[in-house]
């Protein structure tokens, strides 16, 4: 059985703030897998779960 | 991700804009009537559009399903900001709308495990209260396997 992984409020809020913050940008283009790990990486989401391959 | 070309990024942003100001998708007939092109291009660019994961078509169609974090049904996350009131994808999508539009809110959700409902608040920029948590099933590494089920 999946487990998965839990964020507390303020982590989740945070994920959002690196994930969306720029989604409305007209220049918005995607993500390379690097600034995905970027992402995590800050907020110490590392591990298989949180893996960009 | 593969680039996009000028032209799909302007209806990228479109689908955007338009969902912030109406809470809801433009119909292909709206972007091919704001573009000046015809529908059948409006779904050439949507299916290349969800080909780069920037936008997410009901299967088998070419109607947006989401533009995340927004969704275009109802869902168990109902964000308020901006003057309007929209539907996130997921949890994490509920935080996701204030983010991308830089502003307070206020979420009214239930929760996936209990059903009960809940309200959290972003104020100044900061969620509250910080009682909760919010459940990932799915690896990154699966999350754009099946979305809906993500």
């Amino acid at each position: 059985m999946r487990r998965g992984a839990a964020l507390n409020i303020e982590q989740a809020w945070d994920l959002a703030l690196g994930w969306y913050r720029d989604r409305l940008d007209p220049d918005f283009a995607g993500r390379s897998a690097g600034d995905i790990r970027a992402i995590f990486s800050r907020l110490g989401l590392t591990g298989p779960f949180w893996a960009v391959v | 991700m593969s680039p996009l070309t000028a032209g799909d990024q302007a209806v990228r942003h479109f689908i955007y804009r338009h969902f912030v100001e109406h809470a809801r998708a433009p119909s292909k007939v709206e972007t091919a009537d704001h573009f000046g092109f015809e529908e059948k291009e409006a779904e050439r660019v949507y299916l290349r559009l969800h080909g780069g994961n920037f936008i997410f078509l009901n299967p088998g169609t070419t109607e947006i399903r989401m533009a995340h974090p927004f969704s275009c049904i109802a869902t168990a996350f109902r964000v308020r900001a901006n003057g309007q009131a929209y539907f996130a994808n997921c949890a994490w999508d509920m935080f996701g709308i204030p983010a991308a539009l830089g502003m307070d809110a206020e979420i009214e959700l239930h929760c996936a495990d209990c059903a009960q409902p809940y309200r959290l608040e972003i104020r100044n920029g900061r969620p509250a209260p910080l009682s909760g948590l919010v459940h990932f099933l799915l690896p990154f590494s699966d999350w754009y396997e099946d979305l809906i089920f993500t």
